[in-house]
């Protein structure tokens, strides 16, 4: 019911791949590739996070429990991961202040990799956020976490037909009992070393003189910044007078947007 | 209400502007109504406004620089409801009352910041258009609910915020910009009119404030719609949409939360003191307080 | 274009989009993910566990379950603590106070440590120390572990659902409750969490009341000074019983206050009404026990520990010498303490306890510890030792912190000011300086600084006036 990864390294025993990985935590140096973690607030992203570094990043069962980022780091086959927690989200395109830390991080941050955590039994809201996130990244994998407590309600969830309508891999897991973490992992590094490519799921506009004037736009700004990401987000930003982008592209510091608000490791003096 | 010449001065170019987009003649009476002044006070605030070249020395028209510094305040004026109703928790009885103290305080500057800052709407919450920093506007539409009789059909275009205990009668019955109603029964007193499930009883005086126009081709009034917030346990209702007084953050999250048309709700958590309420919604329990569910409208789906 | 010009072209094009574009865009999305979802997911099944969680979930919430549910919770996690802690505290001290001081002593003997140098680390720094562990560990133990399973659970949200009306009616965000709660683990932690309120207003509020929750630092604050005297004017088998229910008490209290005082900030300073809120109600979701107590166990209780050591061991220092430094025949301390004392009189407490809190400003939590030292220096008891303070939640009127605090003045008074005292007073300093980080002004960090203050003096004032009339 996994997607295969289609390389031809070992793959079938979970024993190799388990010796691949090794948790660096904190002890992170110059990493190879950079890998956030999206996702809708509470679909277990701390936990994924906690699974992989091997660190305690605060988990809780309500919505908002992360509020700043977090980094951690990992080694899989040779290459130094860095993997970045963030605040749950359930959209782009609104943010209260924890929600806009994950946002500019997902759409400035430039991270190699976007894994997009999702619950299967809030799959429409889920899948909600994660094509926003296909819209503006080629570089995403969706891993449906939860599986245990989907499979407990009877839920079951065709992760290959997923994979093909999301043009994307998706990896089933079950993060708190370590299920599935391994298949991330590879499906991380295929991509982030560029053995694995797809075509993500795009959304038209198809709503009259919305497209128009979004082209109209991107041309504008790409002209104006040859570098920035996510021309068409901007755009529609703009088009819907968000004020923190306006400001952001005014002043010209959109290309730096996903570098504040930088890792906090522990805000608390407390450790709650 | 004792006021300076200065803001005086300002309140009638308003005026002068709102009466010339609402293609209506000014009339000493008009002022003295509106302004609260007397006639002696109006005489030497006309004096005033032609000797500023404000207002044409042969007419009530305003002239090219009146025109433009009027609409500068009318700008900031609906600008800075727009932002009490996104921005603040003040009510909206007194958005009208805060407004009129600040429009004077507005630089163009601070009124250019500030329709930025609110992604430059275009209208203000009670449906007025806000002029750009160029000083258009969209024409004006529609007629007074009064003018209707019992049977007729139609749209809230605007509603009118002056004087405000009128207006609070129609922002509580839930009735906006966008509203589709229906005129239920019209006598010389009182008008009843029939939206969303429930019956409202306006007297003329508060009808004369909302503004309607006859409904577009593929638009028609639903009896079946209700609001969430009548929804019981048990039922089950189709969203069909959102009222316009949800708006900002709160419709933007509300939207990513599911809450969309076709969307199926059910009631799933009740609460001792009647809010919040938890709504299955997609999949998830969705806890919204009252006023946020009045503004949620749905048809309730027979099973 | 320049920057600028681009946003100009937007605000114009802006004009020409159809208005409710935002809606209709979202309403795409929906649709999209909507077809994908009912094409790759199957409900297979009557789902049993659904009912028991809907039931679950309306006796949480119910009118007659929902708040004495929330308050027995409290109450048992509060009972536990204190029953529990009584033991592994008594050990630690005996460890570390009885045996573990002595000691240390003689090997500074041994070592011709100079009189101040053994003074300053041996009865300074590590006595205050080794106060801190055997007062703050076990209670906090055991009551981390246990908040983060109801956590965990899932049961924090259904708390801001029953409170949600409440704080609707005091003009305050429905999320208030949870970042409450956060703050019930810690006052800065509660601070940051306030982010997901995104009404500026409404996060203010709950920054400003944020320490009216007992903080980790005061809840063995609490649990001590209820054990040790509340306890003790019931007979054994009542002690626990009554000592949560003072502690409990007190965090009710704090609840009431932090409603009071949001009502008061949103009809003053912060006019305004309550704004409208979200809330996802998470479903239950038992939680994994061993790895709860595990990372409960390291990451809050050894943090906080360690925090209060970093913390406690300079204040060790400065207590050692403020005892030692004299002046005019008197010691530093003896005379901060005498001009304390009127005050502190006036508001049910003492010198000492006053000199405590300006020590212990950078932490709540070695307030306690503190206070004893102070004590056992000024009253020339030489305390530890001999007197075998080792049972320290002794519920007994003869046990030896009883003994030593009544001989440094205290009664029953001096207990429930202190109690009520340490619910209402200026946050530690990393919360203000979080509060001044978060909100970005000083009038605000200056209002959230001296509001619990002035709470507390008249509370403890009132308390302590009404009980001496009434005890005559
Ligand atoms: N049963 C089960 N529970 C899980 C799994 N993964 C996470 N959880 C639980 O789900 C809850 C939420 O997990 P978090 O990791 O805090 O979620 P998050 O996405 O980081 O949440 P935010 O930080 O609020 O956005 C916690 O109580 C976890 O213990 C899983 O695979 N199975
Ligand atoms: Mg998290």
């Amino acid at each position: 019911m996994m997607k295969q990864p289609d390389s031809g390294k070992c793959k079938g025993c979970a024993a190799s791949s388990d010796s691949k990985l090794e948790k660096l935590g904190v002890k992170l140096g110059q990493a190879d590739f950079v890998v956030a973690l999206a996702g809708n607030p509470n679909t277990g992203k701390s936990t994924v996070f906690n699974a992989v570094t091997g660190l305690r990043q605060h988990t809780g069962n309500w919505p908002g429990k992360t509020i700043a980022r977090a980094e951690g780091g990992f080694s899989y086959n040779g290459k130094k991961f860095k993997l970045v927690d963030l605040p749950g989200t359930y959209s782009l395109l609104s943010a209260t202040e924890d929600e806009e830390v994950a946002r500019n991080f997902i759409l400035f941050g430039r991270p190699d990799v976007t894994v997009v955590v999702i619950d299967p039994m809030r799959l429409e809201r889920n899948l909600n956020l994660a094509l926003q996130v296909l819209q503006i990244t080629d570089k995403a994998i969706v891993c449906v976490n939860l599986m245990d407590e989907a499979r407990a309600h009877g839920v079951s969830i065709d992760g290959r037909g997923l994979a093909r309508d999301l043009g994307v891999p998706v990896v089933l897991a079950a993060a708190r009992q370590g299920e599935g973490i391994d298949q991330l992992l590879t499906e991380i590094d295929d991509m982030a070393n560029g053995r694995s490519s797809c075509t993500p799921h795009r959304l038209k506009y198809d709503i009259p003189t919305v497209q128009e004037s979004i082209e109209e736009l991107v041309a504008a700004l790409t002209d104006a910044f040859p570098t920035m990401p996510h021309r068409e987000w901007v755009a529609l930003r703009l088009l819907e007078g968000d004020p923190r982008i306006i400001q952001a592209v005014s002043t010209g510091e959109i290309g730096t947007l996903g570098e504040d608000h930088v890792a906090t490791g522990t805000i608390s003096a407390c450790g709650n | 209400m004792a006021m300076d010449e200065q803001t005086l001065i300002q309140h009638a170019l308003k005026l002068f502007a709102e009466c010339d987009y609402d293609q209506q003649d000014i009339s000493t009476e008009l002022m003295q109504d509106k302004l609260a002044i007397t006639p002696e006070q109006i005489l030497q605030l006309l004096q005033n406004l032609r000797t500023a070249e404000l207002v044409e020395q042969d007419s009530f028209a305003l002239t090219a620089s009146g025109r433009e510094y009027a609409l500068h305040v009318l700008q900031a004026h609906r600008l800075y409801e727009t932002y009490l109703a996104r921005k603040t928790g003040h009510s909206e009885s007194i958005w009208h009352q805060l407004a009129d103290e600040r429009e004077h305080e507005l630089s163009k500057d601070d009124v250019k910041k500030l329709a930025e800052e609110l992604g430059h709407p275009r209208f203000d919450p009670h449906g007025d258009p806000i002029p750009t920093a160029s000083g258009e506007m969209p024409a004006k539409q529609g007629n007074p609910l009064v003018n209707f009789s019992a049977g007729w059909e139609g749209r809230v275009v605007h509603i009118e915020d002056e004087p405000s205990h009128l207006y609070t009668r129609i922002s509580q019955a839930g009735i906006t910009t966008d509203s589709v109603l229906r005129i239920e029964q019209a006598n010389t007193k009182e008008i009843h009119i029939r939206l969303e499930g429930q019956t409202f009883i306006f007297p003329h005086a508060v009808a004369e404030q909302i503004t309607v126009v006859a409904l577009g081709n593929d638009d028609t009034f639903d009896e079946s719609i209700e609001r969430l917030s009548t929804l019981k346990p048990g039922e089950k209702a189709e969203i069909v949409g959102m009222s316009s007084l949800c708006r900002g953050l709160e419709r933007s999250r509300l939207l990513d939360l599911g809450v969309v048309p076709g969307t199926v709700a059910t009631v799933q958590l009740l609460n001792p003191s009647g809010s919040p309420i938890g709504y299955a919604i997609r999949g998830a329990c969705i806890a919204l307080r009252k006023e946020q569910a009045e503004h949620i409208r749905i048809r309730k789906v027979r099973q | 274009m320049e920057p600028e010009q681009i946003i100009k072209r937007a605000s114009e094009l802006r004009w020409k989009l159809p208005q409710d574009f935002h809606d209709r865009w979202v309403e795409m999305v929906y649709a999209d993910s909507a077809r994908i979802a009912s094409r790759n997911m199957v409900q297979q099944g009557k789902v049993h566990r659904l009912t028991w969680e809907r039931r679950l979930d309306s006796l949480l919430t119910n009118r007659w379950t929902g708040m004495p549910i929330m308050v027995l919770m409290l109450a048992s996690v509060l009972w536990i603590t204190i029953i529990g802690a009584n033991v592994p505290s008594g050990i630690l001290a005996t460890v570390l106070l009885d045996h573990g001081h002595p000691m240390l002593q003689h090997l500074a003997e041994l070592a011709h440590l100079p009189w101040w140098l053994s003074g300053v680390l041996v009865d300074g720094l590590y006595l205050t120390v080794a106060w801190v562990v055997s007062v703050m560990l076990p209670p906090m133990a055991i009551f981390f572990p246990l908040f983060t399973l109801l956590e965990d659970f899932g049961y924090l949200p259904r708390v801001a659902f029953n409170l949600d009306h409440l704080f609707y009616r005091v003009g305050a965000h429905g999320k208030q409750a949870l970042t409450m709660s956060m703050g019930w683990g810690c006052n800065a932690a509660g601070v940051v969490a306030t982010r997901v309120i995104d009404s500026p207003r409404e996060r203010l509020i709950a920054i400003i009341t944020n320490n009216f929750a007992l903080c980790n630092g005061r809840w063995p604050t609490q649990i001590l000074l209820a054990t040790v005297f509340l306890g003790a004017l019931v007979p054994p088998a009542l002690a626990g019983i009554v000592s949560a229910a003072a502690v409990l008490g007190v965090a009710l209290l704090g609840v009431m206050l932090t409603f009071f005082s949001s009502w008061i900030l949103s009809t003053t300073v912060l006019k305004g009404e309550a704004s409208t809120f979200t809330l996802e109600l998470p479903p239950f979701r038992p939680p994994n026990l061993f790895r709860t107590l595990y990372t409960s166990i390291i990451d809050r209780t050894l943090i906080v520990l360690w925090r209060a050591i970093v913390f406690a061991a300079p204040a060790g220092v400065v207590l050692w010498s403020i005892c030692n430094i004299q002046i005019s025949g008197m010691s530093l301390a003896q005379w901060l303490v005498n001009l304390l004392d009127g005050p502190g009189w006036l508001i049910g407490l003492n010198g000492v306890i006053l000199v405590a809190y300006i020590v212990a400003i950078p932490a709540n939590e070695i307030v306690i510890p503190t206070v004893l030292m102070l004590t056992v220096m000024t009253t020339g008891m030489s305390g530890v030792g001999e007197q075998g303070a080792g049972v320290m939640f002794e519920t007994s009127e003869n046990s030896a912190l009883a003994m030593l605090l009544q001989a440094g003045g205290w009664t029953t008074l001096t207990a429930t000011c202190l109690m009520l005292f340490s619910l209402c007073h200026n946050p530690c300093s990393t919360t203000i300086y979080t509060i001044w980080k978060e909100t970005k002004s000083l009038k605000w960090t200056l209002v959230s600084t001296f509001m619990p203050i002035g709470f507390g003096i008249v509370i403890c004032g009132t308390v302590a006036f009404i009980w001496r009339v009434v005890a005559g």
